[in-house]
């Protein structure tokens, strides 16, 4: 089914010459019935539509945002691999190709974004000298966390590798197959990698939840 | 294989996947990002789904030129021998004629020498990367195979997949690595006269 935008809407703005786009927000929706696009939408941006392409940002980034969020840790770092993901996909568009879907070509781009990122912050934290950490008082009251932040804070214990393969699993709901092709990990292993994930995240979660 | 089911690691995806909120301003900025770049004209060409024929006549050499552009440095001949399939041997890729009927379109005949080779196929971002679109015919000699297409001007990357599986770039051509699929293609440059 062709996706249609209702939330935001970008369309071309002729009447001012150098503004390709203007945002216009529409009735609020936050649930999607379809993971997956109209097909048709990147072969037309990779035709040139520009409001295609458009539609795919739009139809798109949430997830990769949120995936981004999750495997990055940091909002800020988040939305920049995000970005670099759609300029790099709009750059790259006549590559892809007419036969393939456009989903696990996208979050095979935004997972090499995003672990660019993250080696390029490894690299700037192994340069910061720490310091003497702040002591912490026994006593001193622990922030309460809500379940969805409890839940947060496993999935980032977990190793970077598990965290990608458990949030491309279970929360972006990706087959192994699609998996592979984003991870170039092979199946048998992204397997073991989601159930380590699982295993570690039911271990630390049994009791909270 | 299919995941066992885990009402546990059900609440904690579905908790997870909460986290989705539209950024108006993320898509913007990604928006006004490509606004501003120049467009690859060779995207907005509207290429030909199915095979072309040429009558053998319009063909003949016009002193075109075609010239070749590494995308990436790694077109070293050791490389190219590195990804040509064992007994693989690619042909020049040879200039014809243009067609007089489609003026903006250079004919360019692509041809690969595999002995191995029961099928083979042109895909490109000419051809929207299709496997079926553009069949490279058997030549005269054995393990010879060719096929000419009408391309527009400008870069063109491309590769060859043989009997539908081998996915091959062109032994003799500049590679263009897609860093993103990890595959390498070829790199063409059409000039028309």
């Amino acid at each position: 089914m062709a996706y249609r935008s209702r939330r935001v809407e970008a369309v071309a703005r002729k009447e001012s010459p150098g503004v390709l786009w203007a945002i216009q927000p529409a009735e609020p929706t936050t649930v999607r019935a379809s993971t997956d696009i109209d097909p048709a939408i990147p072969l037309r941006a990779r035709n040139g539509d520009t409001e295609a392409f458009a539609e795919l940002v739009e139809f798109f980034h949430m997830r990769c945002l949120r995936y981004a969020r999750y495997l990055l840790g940091d909002e800020e770092d988040a939305e920049e691999a995000v970005q670099d993901t759609f300029v790099r996909v709009y750059d790259h568009l006549d590559q892809f190709r007419s036969d393939a879907r456009f989903e696990p070509w996208l979050f095979r781009i935004l997972a090499n974004r995003c672990r660019t990122a993250r080696e390029r912050r490894r690299r700037r934290e192994s340069l910061v000298i720490t310091g003497e950490l702040p002591a912490v008082a026994a006593d001193a009251p622990q922030p309460s966390l809500d379940m969805l932040e409890e839940v947060e804070a496993a999935l980032e214990s977990l190793p970077a590798e598990q965290r990608e393969a458990f949030l491309l699993r279970h929360v972006e709901d990706l087959s192994y197959e699609d998996m592979a092709v984003i991870t170039g990990v092979r199946l048998s292993a992204l397997r073991m990698r989601v159930k380590r994930a699982c295993d570690a995240l039911r271990t630390r979660l049994q009791q909270e939840m | 294989m299919m995941d066992a089911h885990d009402e546990l690691i059900e609440r904690v995806a579905a908790l997870l996947r909460r986290r989705q909120s539209p950024n108006p301003r993320l898509v913007a900025r990604v928006l006004d990002a490509v606004d501003g770049r120049p467009r690859r004209w060779w995207r907005s060409v509207a290429w030909p789904s199915a095979p072309f024929t040429y009558a053998a006549s319009t063909l003949a050499a016009a002193g075109l030129l075609i010239g070749f552009l590494s995308h990436e440095a790694s077109d070293a001949a050791a490389d190219r021998a590195a990804m040509a399939a064992p007994g693989a041997q690619a042909l020049p890729v040879l200039p014809v004629a243009r067609d007089a009927r489609a003026a903006a379109l250079v004919p360019v005949q692509f041809t690969l020498r595999d002995v191995r080779a029961s099928q083979v196929a042109l895909v490109g971002d000419f051809n929207g990367w299709s496997q079926t679109a553009t069949l490279l015919e058997p030549g005269n000699e054995p393990g010879t195979w060719s096929v000419t297409v009408p391309l527009a001007s400008g870069r063109h990357v491309y590769a060859f997949v043989v009997d539908g599986q081998q996915w091959m770039a062109d032994p003799r051509a500049p590679k263009a690595r897609d860093l993103d699929f990890g595959r390498e293609n070829s790199v063409l440059i059409v000039q028309a006269p």
